[in-house]
């Protein structure tokens, strides 16, 4: 039950970067389309959990004054694996993630998770853990580029979407669209839990 | 005069934060109030201009000629974590009352994007020395500008009838959101700064 | 690869080297008790200490810049843990609660526009300070009960905040975010001698009131026919209802709003009636009183002004004992009061009603024949307050009688008098004459003459202000050896035993915000140009002070009988030293300090009438008060004086007109013609014309007041 809690938490209770409102740059710069939402969640998913796996399986060994340094270097070694791959593979995620792929570096959730979470539990949990925290991430970030996407670009996933007369609103795609999508999303999401509070 | 077109650029045409995407979360974070919102803007001008200088030199000297520029990210985020900490011990030490004003920013901004960013960004932009120290402190009073502005509007907020699931950082999001829109209109500047250079 | 290897290799352990390095360059020691006091403190960050945060206070705790109790939110239990951190002991401190003085909602004040922004009060007060016409009105919008961190504040039916003294910690979060500053921090303690400032909404006959009834609150009581609960309001400012009831000039009645529609509400016979059903039950009805302290007081004199502060003294728990020189307490009340004004009966009843409070009383004992200051101060009274009050009991009563109350503290009439005789004057050593004018003078060449060493003419005056032997002579005079100080008000004596060995100075008229001028003389003779001995607090000298009294600049010669303080004797014994403590004085003038200040020295207040008595009585004790809990002796900030303007309404609306209720005249039927003089000449309101005329109260506040037609609300 408690390994089934661990996975969903970050699905609604601590869905970043919603109900946490941490690691919002890659949040906001690259969710101009859903594509790059989903390959920044990729890449997320990947960094997060091995970079809980490891600093799980460490948590004895590293010493607790040196412990966010440690952090930072497991992660940015994940994170050079990361921008090696797909630069070699993935090309045009490489191309439209840009400087936000060396940037999970210090993407908050991460070192957030590595210290909150992966430093104090076992490896298995710190999977599931990782896993499904990045997944609400790639979750959020897919919604979130698909809604500017199409608002934005008439598209989603590059195939067009809208009537042919529809009007971008290019707005969207803009930096002041990023923030104002996100705020409103983050209220509707307010809005819902205060519902099932009340 | 290119300088200070990479000034004006730098602060306002390409905010770090509002356009850039960059150092977001201690935007919202620190931004609620005015006194804290400026210990952060200086600590992050004093930590980005250091952090931009001395990652250039390392990148000039130690991976340029080793060939190893993949292992950029790794080492930056090695020095600029290195720095902090030494920053803040130095500070604490040799000037405690600098300490007590900053001191309780300087941990927060080793995750700071925006410190990252700039410094590589410096980097990707082909910047020689003088011109990334200069592109570091603009940026970053670009940052400091951007959160003090938004700390007045919040204070401000706090007492405004705000719809109660947009109260927060919900409402703090849309209003960087206008602000982003406001400082969109500084593109026109840079594209007139540019016809000013072509002439 | 091989250089990959090597240079991240190479880079960690540089990095490494430089902050390992760096750590042992700039270790700064970090006192391993800041985290302990840390998590004792509750860490909700409210910062009612006045830190930014736990962490910081636990800084500040820790570095002694903080106390161990300074956490308001945790209460006590939190300063014992962290009291037991840092191995210090503490007291319980006098839990406070937030208090609000605002009593007509925005729906019942008087608006100047009607608000529609946002439901906060900080926004509101940014339009012209919110938008009631009164200043230091409540603006109703619950930022007080929004920001509370512990939900101790909601928001009644007429929108005033309602403040759960059971939730309330006093962290003051409210008191700094109300835009009004309507919310204050009090005790009960503090509310028992509280004296009221013009941020507090007070009705005109309250602030005429020389000791501040709460008039408008036991009219209400009244009309509610909760007589015990009106008895209990008047007595929270006044312990002699049933005195003042009957020869209380009632100033109050003069400011009574009620003038503006008609005639003045009968306030003062309104005091008279609750009074009199309290004497008719044969109870006495109390209002709150403190635990014990622990600490004993004595007070001198057992007139209006002792009765009163003994009163207080009894309800703040510091166990007073009054000694009165006649045979029976009252003083002016009982022996120069004509019994057909004030009917003994009533006066007993009255004092034995502060009797019950715990006043211990001792009658018959004279000052300086039967007892002695220092003799009660070595008995272990913490506090000796002088009331010696209306009369100067030892010259009026008993003349010819040679005690000296207060050895070495003389009139001027008595040297005048021994001048006049061709007598010695005994000027002693160090004579100091407080506000004596030429005839100070005089004297002090006698004096001279004499043979005292030193001689001091002091004045609170300029020295413009003085006649012109005194102005313009000063050099010749100084090298006759008389020194003249103007613009100097006393701050305080200090003695061993009967004798007085200093007197300290303080300069009047510091320019705001520096700390005045200060010096310290010897003195043995102190000459008063006054009727009566000066109302005084006396107390134990402590122990620890004493060398950096000895130790201040102008300080000339050791003290005659101070031999300094013993160095080896614990516990530590009393050594006899003692001095007065400064009771702030008359407030005209922003409460001036100092223990002999103008208009006539050594006097609190005016005598002209027993409500002034009571105040002077209360005042002491708030001194006294004060000085136990080791505050500064204050008035407050802002305080209500007669000279005050406070906004004030010259014309009411919507009131219908009435007759003020008067008590029927009795007919001179039975006996003779002059019967009805010979015992009550007035009878009091019957309750039927009592709860009449409580309703002709219009329960004003600062601007507010009760309109019998609810007005049509303005339209901007």
């Amino acid at each position: 039950m408690s390994y089934m809690r661990d996975f969903t938490r970050g699905l609604w209770d601590e869905l970043p970067p919603f109900r946490m409102v941490l690691g919002l740059c890659p949040v906001l710069a690259v969710t101009k389309s859903a594509e790059g939402g989903l390959g920044m969640g990729l890449c997320v998913i990947f960094v997060l959990t091995l970079s809980n796996i490891i600093v799980s399986a460490l948590r004895r060994v590293i010493p607790r004054k040196v412990r966010i340094a440690s952090f930072i270097v497991i992660i940015a070694t994940f994170v050079v694996i990361v921008e090696l791959v797909t630069q070699a593979y993935f090309y045009s995620i490489y191309t439209t993630l840009g400087l936000f792929i060396p940037l999970i570096v210090v993407n908050c959730i991460i070192l957030g998770r590595a210290e909150a979470f992966a430093s104090r539990n076992g490896v298995f949990r710190s999977t599931l853990d990782g896993l499904g925290v990045g997944l609400g991430f790639t979750l959020s970030l897919t919604v979130l580029g698909s809604i500017r996407e199409i608002l934005g670009n008439g598209t989603w996933f590059d195939m067009p979407l809208m009537w042919s007369s529809f009007e971008p609103f290019t707005f969207m795609v803009e930096a002041p669209g990023a923030f104002v999508c996100l705020g409103l999303m983050l209220g509707a999401m307010n809005a819902i839990s205060g519902t099932r509070a009340s | 005069m290119e300088i200070l077109i990479l000034v004006i650029t730098a602060l306002l045409i390409k905010n770090i934060l509002l356009l850039q995407y960059l150092g977001n979360c201690p935007f919202l974070g620190v931004s609620k109030r005015m006194d804290t919102a400026v210990g952060m803007g200086l600590a992050v001008v004093f930590v980005m201009t250091l952090a931009t200088a001395i990652t250039w030199l390392v990148q000039k000297y130690a991976l340029d000629p080793l060939g190893i520029g993949y292992l950029q990210t790794l080492a930056f985020i090695l020095v600029i974590a290195s720095l902090v900490q030494f920053v803040e011990m130095f500070l604490r030490k040799a000037m405690p009352a600098l300490y007590q004003a900053l001191g309780i920013f300087l941990p927060l901004i080793t995750t700071n994007c925006a410190v990252f960013g700039v410094a590589v960004l410096a980097i990707r932009n082909e910047y020689n020395f003088v011109e990334s120290v200069i592109f570091a402190i603009a940026s970053s009073a670009g940052f400091a500008l951007a959160l003090v502005l938004m700390a007045g509007i919040r204070e401000r907020l706090e007492a405004a009838d705000v719809p109660a699931p947009l109260r927060g950082t919900a409402i703090g999001l849309i209003t960087a959101g206008l602000m982003a829109l406001a400082f969109l209109g500084f593109l026109g500047v840079d594209n007139s700064l540019k016809a000013l250079t072509q002439s | 690869m091989l250089e990959a290897t090597l240079f991240l290799l190479l880079l960690g352990l540089t990095m490494a080297i430089i902050l390992a390095i760096a750590s042992r360059v700039f270790y700064v020691w970090e006192d391993p008790r800041i985290i302990e006091v840390m998590d004792a403190l509750p860490g909700a960050n409210c910062g009612g200490c006045g830190y930014a945060g736990c962490a910081a206070a636990a800084e500040a705790i820790v570095s002694g810049k903080a106390e161990a109790s300074i956490c308001v939110a945790g209460g006590f239990e939190t300063a014992q843990m962290v009291a037991a951190v840092m191995g210090v002991s503490v007291e319980a401190k006098e839990p406070q609660i937030a208090w609000t003085s605002c009593t007509y909602g925005v729906g019942d004040a008087d608006p100047i526009y009607t608000y529609n922004g946002a439901r906060d009060c900080r926004a509101a007060a940014l339009l012209y300070g919110g938008s009631k016409l009164c200043p230091i009105g409540c603006i109703g919008l619950g930022t007080c009960a929004k920001v509370c961190p512990f939900d101790a504040i909601r928001m009644g039916a007429d929108n005033l905040p309602i403040v759960d003294p059971q939730k309330c910690v006093a962290c003051g979060t409210c008191v700094r975010e109300c835009p009004k500053d309507i919310i204050t921090l009090t005790s009960s303690t503090h509310r028992i001698v509280h004296e009221y400032s013009t941020d507090e909404c007070t009705a005109p006959c309250q602030r005429t009131c020389p000791t501040g009834i709460n008039i408008p609150g036991y009219i209400r009581a009244i009309r509610n026919g909760d007589y015990a609960e009106a008895v209990r309001v008047i007595k929270e400012k006044c312990p002699l209802p049933l005195i003042c009831g009957r020869i209380c000039p009632a100033p109050c009645e003069l400011e009574c709003r009620r003038i503006l529609a008609d005639e003045p509400v009968a306030i003062n016979p309104l005091k008279r009636f609750v009074s009199e059903y309290e004497m008719g039950t044969g109870q006495h009805i109390q209002p709150y009183k403190a635990a014990s302290s622990g600490k004993r007081t004595a007070v001198i004199g057992g007139g209006s002004e002792g009765l009163t502060a003994a009163y207080y003294l009894a309800r703040l728990g510091h166990d007073p004992t009054i000694f009165e020189a006649m045979p029976e307490l009252g003083g002016i009340l009982r022996y120069v009061i004509t019994a057909d004004r004030l009917p003994r009966e009533v006066l007993d009843h009255e004092i034995a009603g502060i009797l019950d409070m715990g006043v211990e009383a001792r009658t018959a004992q004279v000052l300086g024949r039967d007892f002695s200051i220092s003799g009660l101060l070595e008995e272990g009274f913490e506090a000796v307050a002088l009331t010696i009050g209306g009369f100067d009991s030892r010259k009026i009563l008993r003349p010819g009688a040679d005690e000296q109350p207060l050895a070495g503290v003389r009139l001027m009439f008595d040297l005048l008098d021994a001048q006049a005789r061709e007598r010695p004057l005994e000027g002693g050593r160090h004579l100091v004459i407080i506000d004596g004018g030429l005839k100070g003078l005089e004297l002090a060449r006698a004096a001279r003459a004499e043979g005292t060493e030193t001689v001091t003419l002091v004045t609170h005056r300029p020295a413009d202000d003085l006649p012109s032997e005194l102005r313009d002579y000063r050099r010749e005079l100084a090298a006759e050896g008389i020194t003249v100080k103007w613009r100097t008000r006393v701050r305080g004596l200090r003695g061993v035993r009967e004798k007085l060995t200093r007197i300290d100075y303080e300069e009047v008229d510091a320019i705001a915000g520096l700390e005045p001028e200060r010096e310290s003389a010897p003195l043995d003779t102190l000459v008063l140009a006054a009727g009566r001995l000066p109302e005084l607090v006396i107390a134990h000298e402590p122990i620890e002070e004493a060398p950096q009294a000895e130790a201040q600049p102008q300080s000339q010669a050791p003290a005659t009988a101070g031999e300094g303080p013993a160095e080896t004797d614990e516990p530590p014994a009393w050594d006899g030293r003692w001095r007065t403590i400064e009771t702030f004085r008359t407030l005209p003038g922003g409460g001036e300090m100092g223990i002999f200040t103008p208009p006539e020295p050594g006097r609190v207040s005016d005598s002209e009438a027993v409500i002034k008595s009571i105040l002077s009585g209360r005042r002491i004790v708030r001194g006294i008060q004060q000085f136990f809990a080791g505050e500064a002796i204050a008035s407050p900030p802002h305080p209500v004086v007669e000279a005050d303007t406070v906004l004030d309404v010259d014309a009411v609306h919507h009131v219908a007109t009435s007759h003020r209720e008067r008590a029927p005249l009795p007919h001179p039927t039975a006996g003779t013609e002059n019967d009805w003089t010979a015992e009550e000449e007035v009878p009091g309101l019957d309750e039927e014309a009592a709860r009449r005329e409580s309703q002709r109260c219009l329960a004003c506040g600062l601007i507010c007041y009760r309109k019998d037609v609810q007005e049509e609300k303005a339209l901007f």
